[in-house]
């Protein structure tokens, strides 16, 4: 059983990725496009807007909760995400100059990354930064957390910690692994067990196999741990 | 305390007719350009369904269904709660409150509120997101918005024989009147 202070925590972090990334916008002579896997938000609108580059919404979460597909807390989804991938991103018009992951590959798991991966093979050019952040906590809130970006580049991370789950804790080997494509440029240490990552495409690499019939490779952070003990009904944010 | 009226109604930006909406809506006609009444002010109702190409010069609220396009591109569009657009729209000021499937272009500005669902792509000089919205595509705030040619559903319609006419925004009203009166 885990136990936190507080129900509800949000901090603000001055993000050095994010400055990166808006650097990296400014030396192009041309219109950079940035592929955000997140919500809709006004501030992450208005953060790259300044910046002067376009923005696709995807809105995964909501995608996901719509189609009854949970993250990696239910692993046997894995085979419609591929094609949820697919779709998702149907209308996403590449090649993107910036990918926004957040924090959502903490709840997936490898094959889904895999997937997401395989599907935006086609939307990344050579040097295509893609953004995430992980937790390397044993522990982490159930659901991802609601992410928004003031105008200097601070990122304000607020988790609902209610519920918590295990961490996957990826390692930048393995996270290699799951995305051939990409290289690690940079990764910056946050405070409280988070690390941003910012990795570059270099070119279209074949994906490795799932391990979806392969049911021991499989991760297993399927079960939350509770403060109350009761598995929340649903895994995304609202 | 909301007044029914408040919540019923889709909200149009304040006019310069409205009282009190100005200290220049009490200056005399003659010295004030003419502020739309609410003649000029268009709805099509929730039980209306258009098919085709709507335009016009005067702000409209669209409380029910319109597949094709809409171009007011000196007035502003309000999507009601109820409305269901399936066009791209292109107008001064777009607020959407209902569902669009569509692309939106504004000059001014786009808001999608947080009952607003959105699946286009939205060109204006200045998006609002509300929190809650729906809304997947993509958002330029940097390009001029342009109107957009006409939506692809509306295309094979005007080439067939039996293709919906074109209706202005003075057809809709007098559709509509004619459907609540029968």
């Amino acid at each position: 059983m885990v136990t936190t202070q507080s129900a509800t925590g949000g901090r603000v972090f001055d993000s050095k990725a994010l400055h990166l990334l808006t650097e990296h916008i400014g030396r192009r002579s041309r219109r950079s496009h940035v592929l955000d896997l997140g919500p809709p938000r006004q501030s992450i609108l208005d953060f790259f807007a300044r910046a002067g580059a376009r923005l696709h919404i995807a809105d995964t979460p909501r995608y996901l909760r719509n189609h009854d597909i949970a993250f990696a807390a239910d692993c046997h989804h894995v085979p419609a995400s591929k094609f949820a991938f697919e779709e998702l991103l149907a209308d996403a018009e590449g090649p993107y100059q910036i990918v926004l992951a957040w924090d959502y590959f903490n709840y997936f798991n490898r094959d889904t990354i895999i997937c997401l991966m395989s599907r935006l093979n086609s939307l990344c050019s050579r040097g295509t930064l893609l953004y995430f952040i992980t937790i390397v906590e044993p522990h982490m809130p159930d659901v991802p957390a609601r992410i928004e970006l003031d105008a200097d580049g601070a990122l304000h991370y607020q988790t609902d910690r209610t519920y918590l789950r295990n961490s996957p804790r990826y390692a930048p080997k393995v996270l290699e692994n799951m995305m051939p494509s990409f290289r690690m440029q940079h990764m910056f240490l946050l405070q409280n067990g988070l690390q941003e990552h910012v990795y570059a495409f270099s070119r279209p690499k074949t994906p490795p196999r799932l391990n979806v019939l392969t049911e021991t490779s499989l991760l297993d952070f399927s079960t939350p741990v509770s403060r109350s003990g009761a598995r929340p009904t649903s895994p995304l944010p609202r | 305390m909301w007044k029914k009226s408040d919540s019923d109604e889709p909200t149009l930006p304040p006019k310069a007719s409205d009282p009190g909406a100005s200290p220049e809506s009490a200056m005399p006609m003659s010295r004030t350009p003419r502020a739309p009444s609410a003649a000029e002010l268009g709805t099509i109702g929730p039980s209306i369904t258009i098919r085709g190409e709507v335009t016009g010069n005067e702000d409209l609220i669209i409380r029910g269904r319109i597949e094709g396009t809409v171009t007011l591109p000196k007035n502003d569009v309000v999507l009601g709660e109820d409305g269901h657009v399936k066009a791209n729209i292109s107008a001064k000021k777009i607020t959407v409150e209902g569902t669009v499937q569509g692309d939106l272009a504004a000059d001014e500005l786009v808001t999608v509120k947080r009952a607003g669902s959105v699946q286009g792509n939205i060109s204006a000089a200045r998006v609002v997101l509300e929190d809650g919205c729906r809304f997947t595509g993509s958002i330029d705030m940097a390009a001029k918005a342009a109107p957009k040619p006409a939506a692809e559903p509306s295309q094979p319609a005007a080439k067939r024989p039996d293709a919906p006419r074109t209706a202005n925004v003075a057809d809709i009203k007098t559709v509509g009147e004619t459907k609540s009166a029968s």
